[in-house]
């Protein structure tokens, strides 16, 4: 659980330096100029730049992405992907941050009321069941306790089961849909790279960006997802039968799966990141040599107007920070009702056993407490690729900028 | 794998449940001890039964290779070195212009179908050329050498590739 809240809080840490990049990165523009009206001709001279560059740029699949997600809607406040990069590239990023708290109260709240049947139905249940354990007959033996404790253990099962294998679907189904993302917007960050000069950096995030999207998305459905379901059929069959307990063979699995993840999450990030910082700062020395052999360093305000060659490339930079910034806010749209789903479902869980453990069957709680353990590998799951979508594109967003 | 992998789960549960089933049905006696004990056993050995099939097998790994070789948005590219040259042509005209010579047409050819920016040469006319009185030399000669320093302080181009047109 700690690790899962720290994950959480790394995702929106690294979330907020994005909106400051963007921010400043739109304010630092015009200081350059001097005097006021210089300073407005050079504004309006880098809006045509961006409006022209945007314009030849192909937003059609990250539009067809946010079409598809009501969340992402929510977080675009409507707008179009285009549309929002704009208002982006103008200054206007978190004025509508309200509606955000709104939209995730809604979020938390609606997923309490979904679960609140199921939870008061189990609780019922294995209650039910533990009262007929202590209230039957001396007479009739420990068989009969043993086939009370199969049957409520069945409904109990059924009941829970239902929403396991939604959270494993939704699961799924996010982490295809940040596949899609990544998919859609690494062009467009690559090709933003190389139109402001940034080669050496895009052969450093061409190879990472491909290995994050093909190998370890594949490495996360069809190695990881496999040892989940694997562990949580395993801590459903160990706590059906007094006499076979497979509890450690349970442990055995969650660690692998951390370890999976842990090797796969440190290797690809300090890769990732070493490279790329290298790289940004090769990029970002060529870039200032090889363009602007004398004047750049002579700040001249007459001759910084007249670069139009500047605003050409600052206008692309914009736009790949403002490209990044939207993709990310996109990513925010997709993973944040799964991971509340899945949070609100774990501390349901949670609950349950804490409410049944006293009254109730002793091995249904111990059921219930092992599957909200299994439930946050399914959170860690989501939080970990977009952890390092996250980072990635802050790389990107960071490097080989002209200021 | 997968098939092999669901399978042994799930012979792993069935053997469990099964013991569960017979546990319910039997009933108490000396005998239940023993057939508690086997089946216990049978679970072990179902455990590790695929274990010794692993040694000495050949893992391919090549299916799950890096297949995707991301397209950039080369249009776009495209686009911008026009932009590019465009941005250039009227910046030196504009320096040449500062330093004195007015009616210089200059135009830059860089390789328009390539993802970097990289020019191909510059072509000065000086046909229309008029000498304002604030420029320094009145020579043709060394106003090609003043022009030219002034292009190559702004970009970092051979000199070869700057032609001029009397």
């Amino acid at each position: 659980m700690k690790k899962l809240t720290l994950a959480i809080a790394a995702i929106f840490l690294l979330l907020s330096p994005a909106i400051i990049l963007i921010s400043s990165a739109t304010t630092n523009q015009p200081v350059l100029a001097a005097s006021a009206a210089e300073d407005e001709s050079l504004e309006d001279q880098l809006d045509d730049s961006v409006n022209d560059q945007l314009g030849d740029l192909d937003f059609s699949e990250l539009e067809d992405i946010l079409n598809n997600s009501d969340q992402g809607q929510d977080l675009f406040g409507g707008m179009s992907f285009f549309d929002k990069i704009v208002a982006i590239i103008s200054g206007e990023f978190g004025e509508d941050s309200t509606s955000v708290w709104q939209a995730l109260l809604n979020l938390i709240f609606d997923n309490l009321l979904a679960f609140l049947p199921i939870i008061a139905t189990v609780i019922a249940v294995s209650i039910l069941g533990g009262m007929i354990q202590n209230l039957k007959p001396n007479l009739s033996g420990k068989s009969i306790g043993s086939v009370i404790h199969f049957v409520t253990y069945g409904v109990v099962i059924i009941l829970i089961f239902t929403i396991v294998m939604r959270m494993v679907s939704v699961t799924t189904n996010t982490i295809s849909s940040i596949k899609a993302q990544m998919d859609a917007v690494f062009p467009i960050l690559l090709t933003m790279l190389t139109a402001v000069g940034g080669s050496v950096s895009v052969s450093v995030y061409q190879p990472a960006m491909a290995l994050l999207s093909s190998l370890i998305i594949n490495v996360f459905t069809m190695v990881l997802m496999p040892i989940f379901l694997i562990s949580t059929v395993l801590s459903l069959v160990s706590n059906l039968s007094n006499n076979v307990k497979l509890d450690k063979f349970i442990s055995f699995l969650n660690s692998l799966f951390k370890w999976i993840v842990g090797l796969i999450f440190t290797i690809f990030i300090s890769f990732a990141a070493v490279q790329g910082i290298t790289a940004g700062s090769i990029d970002g020395l060529s870039i200032k040599t090889a363009k602007f052999a004398i004047k750049s360093y002579i700040p001249i305000v007459g001759s910084y107007i007249s670069d139009g060659f500047y605003i050409v490339l600052a206008s692309s930079s914009l736009i790949k920070n403002a490209v990044g910034a939207a993709g990310l806010l996109l990513l925010a749209g997709t993973i944040l009702s799964p991971i509340i789903e899945l949070v609100i479902f774990i501390l349901a869980l949670k609950l349950m056993a804490g409410i049944i453990e006293p009254l109730g069957d002793g091995k249904i709680a111990s059921f219930v407490s092992t599957l909200s353990k299994n439930m946050t590998l399914l959170v860690s799951m989501v939080a970990a690729v977009s952890f390092m979508y996250v980072l990635l594109t802050g790389l990107v967003m960071c490097s080989a900028n002209i200021l | 794998m997968f098939s092999s992998i669901s399978s042994w789960i799930l012979s792993i549960a069935g053997v469990i449940s099964i013991s569960v089933i017979v546990e319910l049905i039997l009933p108490e006696g000396s005998l239940n001890k023993y057939i508690r004990s086997i089946f216990s056993f049978v679970v072990v050995l179902v455990i590790i039964a695929p274990l010794p099939g692993l040694v000495g097998k050949n893992f391919d790994f090549s299916q799950i290779s890096i297949e995707e070789e991301y397209t950039l948005q080369e249009d776009y590219l495209f686009q911008l070195n026009v932009y590019k040259t465009e941005a250039l042509q009227t910046q030196l005209a504009n320096d040449i212009e500062q330093a004195g010579y007015e009616n210089v047409k200059v135009s830059v050819s860089c390789e328009n179908y390539s993802t970097n920016f990289t020019i191909t040469a510059i072509y000065v006319e000086l046909q229309n050329l008029v000498i304002l009185d604030k420029a320094e030399h009145t020579n043709i000669i060394d106003i090609e050498e003043e022009i030219l320093s002034l292009i190559r302080s702004r970009v970092d181009v051979e000199k070869g590739r700057v032609h001029f047109e009397r």
